[in-house]
């Protein structure tokens, strides 16, 4: 843990995510005194806590001209280790689920990731690339369960504008929840700019983006880049509001998304969030979303960092579903790249 | 809330009773006057003036060494004693009111002996006041200190009912309350953050500090605002007789302390003006500035202070003028010229007290204080073309006056008011990127406080004495102020407040009652109630409070906290005032505590109160005391069985838990040894049960990565703290010239002796991904402080 990873998440997401830089704060006073009291001695301990695993967690989205998909999954006890051949232990399966809006509804099909490659292009590639799996790789994974439009209803996609009620009846419980797709905004211009620190700039470079941020309060933003055919990936902190700079026109840093199911806690100050200079395709996915659905993401990301920090307390993920938790969300997105000419 | 309402109508008519009891008296006439230290000349706080075999006729000096006492007419023996210091005894013929000022000197020349410890007989069996403590800075200076700094907050916390914040920490909870809950007062002006450096040292140079008082139990009516205790911090006057220097240089930080009159008095008199000045710095990454130099970090650094001043000037036997400021910073400043960054982050406090006392006649004692008080906590930082500033704080303008009236020997009243005007500001960021500004746009809030009191202190008889006691407190939340309602999709509503304009109000009534039953030889029982409003708060997601925690009013989301405490206790001293003990029980209902939500998210420009969820709480708990007084060995012993408890409805699922203030045990022991007159070893130990916290259970995934789930609130105990500390001090008397000016003294300390790895905090490592399938967590304890020894060079001119 050293200063310089705080002081670069913070002003680099500065902007971009408000709420970081007051957490940098925080986190910066903690390094502070780290380095005073490096006496610090720390031991791996036995915890004898009760948990109650096997509650469903339901991660599901529907973004404008993508099909809804929904990942069922349980909770398990904590200190469970996870390995590859048990994965599939995390996956509910034989799921009843209907999307509906005021006018049409479509029930949901569970499909295997492992013929993720037989659905057509259209869904497979959307979905895949969606939560973070390339393609080409998604064959690689054993019983990963997705539920998704019956090959029979494929055209049934997310309508700016329009909301979507969610419900789920699965080992004799129901699950419900609804979300929203509101209208999208985009950056008015992408540029690039070298690694501000000279001795990273022939390995690194950064992506800005102009934004307009609409004259309404109340903007909840996402945003997934992705680079040349790689899927979309998010950072540790993907969500930010215009709580703070309602209706401006401002500069932006846009970070590079980091691998699914890579270790948030590890942080490199001169690598993470820049683009690799091999990247010539730069395309960022920004997304407008409601406030239940910004609550969560928010929420969860500060879940997963209040882990371990001593001056912060624990965060409890605000969930928009009812009888069980994870999310319902709509994107409501706009995709744009940046093309680098060698 | 029907039980406060009859406890308010009983206490008010027993109030009113006492004062009709007032009048139909014998002749009397009053003994008044002014006890001073014989070698400085500042007042002695809480001296004894009783009549000679009968101690239950007496008074004590308040906090300007002023007493009165009105007896009968005819001869008395009277003795003026203070607590480490020559009793003096005068016969008086009292035919009519007469002044007495005194000076009293100290025992220090005959620490060869056995020190006598004079003090009224039975003191503690004889008053009315429960949970109160009294600490001499000098008791506070033998026990072993942390890296040698002496600290007057965690001797407090050696005390049976105070428990520490956490490791090495110098926030307190006073039975069961939280750290927001305790007035710290530093000549009447309110310290809002006591820690340097995440509370690991308290602001309070011991050095500056003459005497402390801690009120845990049924407050007096003269204070309030807070619902947990009272710390009272009296500075050092300066000395009105000769030039004086201390100081001391220790491994974290250097003092100097100059005291000196005015103008030189002539030979044994006082001289009617004097002052303090004293400061003290710490150096610990100064040494390391070379070092940085030529590295990409120059100039990153940090660094705290403490400047206290203080003058006083008697402009007559009854005028004194006392002016008193204290400012302390932390400073933290972070470089990287490589990534051209630039922090600087400075927070502190800044006080500054006037008070003015005039002794109307004999018996009719004012002060009146003027109180500016400042906390503020700032952040600046850029890199690049990006800038962003923070800025949060409390600024407080205060007018107090107290009258002391002291009747007769049965009937002493106490009155008077105090108005506060509040001006605190929420986080207000400002950023700078490219050409762009950004602001954020919370709103400061202003309020006014109020607070007017009465407290009647009635003997009915040697054995019988009351304790009555009522305060009226007002809160009010002021314009200007613009409160935004709504959201994006039923839209945004405002309403504009001007200046001045009140916009919420709160009144509280305080009743406070106390009362004392002597019994038996050096027996007494006591028992007290009080009931207490808070109206600012500090909200913190930690153990113990932050420099970025930021104080909040009351407003029309936020109520006042409230407290009712019932206490009763049993005081018994042994073997003529050698050892003091008392056991001490309580019970308190809490009313109106804020904690943060459980999805609550530090956010910028969101007012933080939204984030506040509400509930009631109960503290109860048994405190047992024992002290040895006197001796070449002395010391305590304190321990407290307790527990606390809160209910709220957005908690734990509605369900009860145990406060983080909770601890079922908790046992100090300090003990000094006086091994000669050059010589003396002091020891601490400390137990107390481990911190509750709400351990992490649960493991889902959403995107491949993991989401946390909880146990049940502060439902998981951290290994039981205990500690041990030795120091050991050498004043070494120069054999030549034993009674030369010139002083010095080495000190030795030892925190945690025997290297016990307390745990500090506990967090989950994680390795591994999901993707890859060898996700693994693991908890860890992380403890803080080993054995560190320290030396300390302490000397006095």
């Amino acid at each position: 843990m050293s200063v310089h990873s705080y002081i670069s998440t913070n002003s680099l997401s500065i902007i971009k995510r408000n709420r970081t830089f007051y957490s940098g704060m925080f986190l910066l006073l903690g390094t502070l005194f780290c380095i005073l009291f490096f006496t610090a001695c720390e031991k791996e301990i036995k915890l004898n806590v009760k948990s109650n695993p096997n509650e469903i967690i339901v991660e599901g989205h529907i973004e404008n001209d993508l099909p809804p998909y929904v990942i069922l999954t349980k909770s398990i006890s904590l200190y469970d280790n996870i390995n590859i051949n048990n994965l599939s232990n995390f996956f509910v399966h034989n799921a009843r689920i209907v999307v509906s809006t005021d006018s049409d509804s479509v029930e949901l099909v569970e499909y295997n990731s492992s013929i993720l490659q037989s659905l057509p292009d259209s869904i497979a590639i959307a979905i895949a690339a969606q939560f973070g799996i390339s393609i080409d790789s998604a064959a690689a994974f054993p019983d990963v369960s997705i539920y998704t439009v019956p090959l029979t209803n494929t055209n049934y996609v997310g309508v700016i504008g329009k909301k979507y009620d969610l419900r789920i009846e699965v080992n004799n419980q129901v699950l419900t929840s609804s979300t929203t797709i509101p209208a999208p905004v985009f950056f008015d211009s992408l540029w690039l700019l070298p690694h501000p620190n000279a001795a990273y700039a022939d390995s690194f470079f950064q992506v800005y983006g102009w934004l307009q941020d609409p004259p309404t309060m109340g903007n909840y933003y996402r945003y997934f880049t992705k680079a040349d055919n790689e899927p979309f990936l998010v950072s540790t902190q993907s969500v930010f509001d215009d709580n703070f700079f309602n209706g401006k026109a401002f500069q932006i840093f846009i970070p590079k998304g980091k691998p699914i199911g890579s270790n948030s806690s590890e942080f490199d100050f001169n690598t993470d969030g820049y683009w690799d200079i091999a990247d010539s395709v730069c395309t960022i996915k920004l997304c407008q979303i409601d406030k239940p659905h910004y609550d969560f993401w928010r929420t969860l990301e500060a879940n997963r960092s209040s882990q371990g920090n001593p001056f912060g307390s624990f965060v409890l993920v605000k969930s928009n579903i009812v009888g069980g938790k994870g999310v319902w969300g709509g994107y409501g997105s706009i995709t744009g790249s940046y093309v680098r000419v060698p | 809330m029907k039980i406060l309402y009859n406890v308010r109508v009983w206490m008010l008519l027993c109030s009113m009773i006492s004062f009709v009891q007032v009048f139909a008296q014998q002749e009397t006439f009053t003994i008044s006057g002014f006890l001073k230290d014989a070698k400085n000349g500042e007042a002695l706080i809480g001296a004894n003036v009783y009549v000679q075999g009968n101690t239950s006729l007496g008074a004590t000096t308040n906090l300007y060494g002023f007493y009165s006492l009105s007896l009968p007419k005819g001869i008395h023996q009277i003795e003026f004693s203070y607590i480490g210091y020559h009793t003096q005894a005068k016969e008086i013929n009292l035919d009519k009111d007469i002044r007495i000022n005194l000076e009293l000197s100290d025992d220090s020349k005959a620490l060869e002996e056995v020190v006598i410890t004079s003090e009224r007989k039975d003191e503690n069996v004889k008053n009315t006041v429960m949970g109160k403590e009294e600490l001499s800075t000098d008791r506070i200076k033998s026990i072993p200190a942390f890296m040698g700094e002496v600290d007057i907050i965690k001797a407090i916390q050696l005390m049976p009912g105070v428990q520490a914040a956490g490791e090495g920490n110098s926030g307190i909870y006073v039975r069961g309350g939280g750290p927001d809950q305790n007035l710290v007062l530093l000549d009447d002006a309110i310290v809002y953050n006591t820690g340097h450096l995440f509370g690991f040292f308290s602001v309070f140079n011991a050095d500056a500090v003459k005497n402390t008082t801690l009120y845990k139990g049924a407050m007096p009516a003269n204070y309030g605002g807070r619902l947990s205790s009272v710390i009272d911090i009296q500075m050092k006057e300066g000395n009105n007789k000769r030039f004086e220097m201390e100081g001391g240089i220790g491994i974290i930080s250097s003092r100097l302390t100059i005291m000196a009159p005015f103008k030189k008095p002539k030979s044994t008199k006082t001289a009617k003006g004097a002052f303090l000045f004293s400061g003290r710095r710490t150096y610990l990454f100064d040494i390391a500035q070379p070092l940085l130099k030529k590295t990409d970090f120059a100039g990153t650094n940090y660094f705290f202070y403490d400047i206290n001043l203080k003058a006083n000037y008697q402009f007559s036997d009854k005028d004194r003028l006392y002016v008193s400021a204290y400012f302390g910073r932390d400073v933290f400043v972070y470089n990287s010229t490589k990534n051209q960054t630039n922090v600087k982050i400075p927070w502190g406090n800044a006080t500054a007290t006037i008070r003015y006392n005039h002794l109307f006649n004999d018996k009719l004692f004012m002060n009146t204080s003027f109180v500016f008080n400042d906390y503020n906590f700032s952040f600046s930082g850029r890199q690049t073309d990006f800038s962003f500033n923070a800025f949060s704080g409390v600024r407080d303008f205060n007018v107090k006056v107290d009258l002391d009236y002291y009747l007769n020997n049965k009937h002493k009243l106490k009155f008077g008011m105090m108005y506060t005007h509040h001006r605190m500001t929420p986080t207000q960021a400002s950023a700078k990127s490219g050409d762009t500004d950004f602001e954020s746009k919370i709103n400061k809030r202003y309020s006014h406080e109020l607070a007017w009191y009465a407290a009647h202190e009635y003997s009915v008889n040697d054995k019988l004495k009351f304790d009555f006691g009522f305060r009226l407190s007002l809160f009010q939340h002021i314009g200007p102020f613009q409160q935004v309602s709504g959201d994006n999709i039923i839209g945004y509503d405002t309403v504009y407040y001007k200046r001045s304009k009140p916009i919420k109000t709160y009144v509280g009534p305080e009743p406070r009652f106390a009362m004392r039953y002597a019994f038996g030889n050096n027996n007494s029982i006591k028992a007290g109630v009080a009931l207490n409003y808070q109206y600012i708060h500090l909200v913190s997601s930690s153990n113990s409070t932050l420099p970025t925690d930021v104080w909040v009013q009351s407003s029309a989301i936020v109520k006042p906290q409230m407290a009712l405490q019932y206490s009763v206790g049993y005081f018994r001293n042994f073997k003529d005032n050698m050892f003091e003990a008392s056991i001490e029980v309580y019970f308190k209902h809490l009313w109106n505590q804020i904690e943060y939500g459980e999805s609550y998210v530090n956010e910028l420009n969101v007012d933080q109160e939204l984030g506040y969820v509400f509930g009631k709480g109960k503290a109860y708990g048994a405190e047992f005391f024992i002290k040895k007084r006197t001796g070449k060995l002395n010391g305590w012993i304190g321990y407290t069985l307790s527990r606390s408890d809160r209910k709220f409805p957005d908690l734990n699922e509605g369900k009860v838990f145990p406060a983080k203030y909770d601890r079922t045990h908790d046992l100090s022991i300090n003990i000094n040894y006086d091994i000669n007159k050059e010589w003396s070893v002091g020891a601490t130990f400390v137990y107390a049960t481990g911190n509750a916290i709400t351990p992490a259970n649960t493991l889902s995934m959403i995107e491949f990565n993991p989401m946390i789930g909880y146990a049940e609130r502060n439902s998981y105990r951290v290994p039981s703290y205990h500690r041990m500390d030795l120091a050991l001090t050498y004043t070494p008397i120069p054999k030549r010239r034993p009674n030369r000016r010139w002083k010095s003294s080495y000190n030795i300390a030892i925190y945690n002796v025997y290297n016990r790895k307390n745990t500090y905090f506990i967090y989950n490592k994680i390795e591994g991904s999901t993707l890859t399938g060898d996700l693994k967590q693991t908890p860890i304890n992380v403890s803080l402080f080993p054995v560190i020894p320290s030396f300390t060079w302490n000397f006095k001119f």
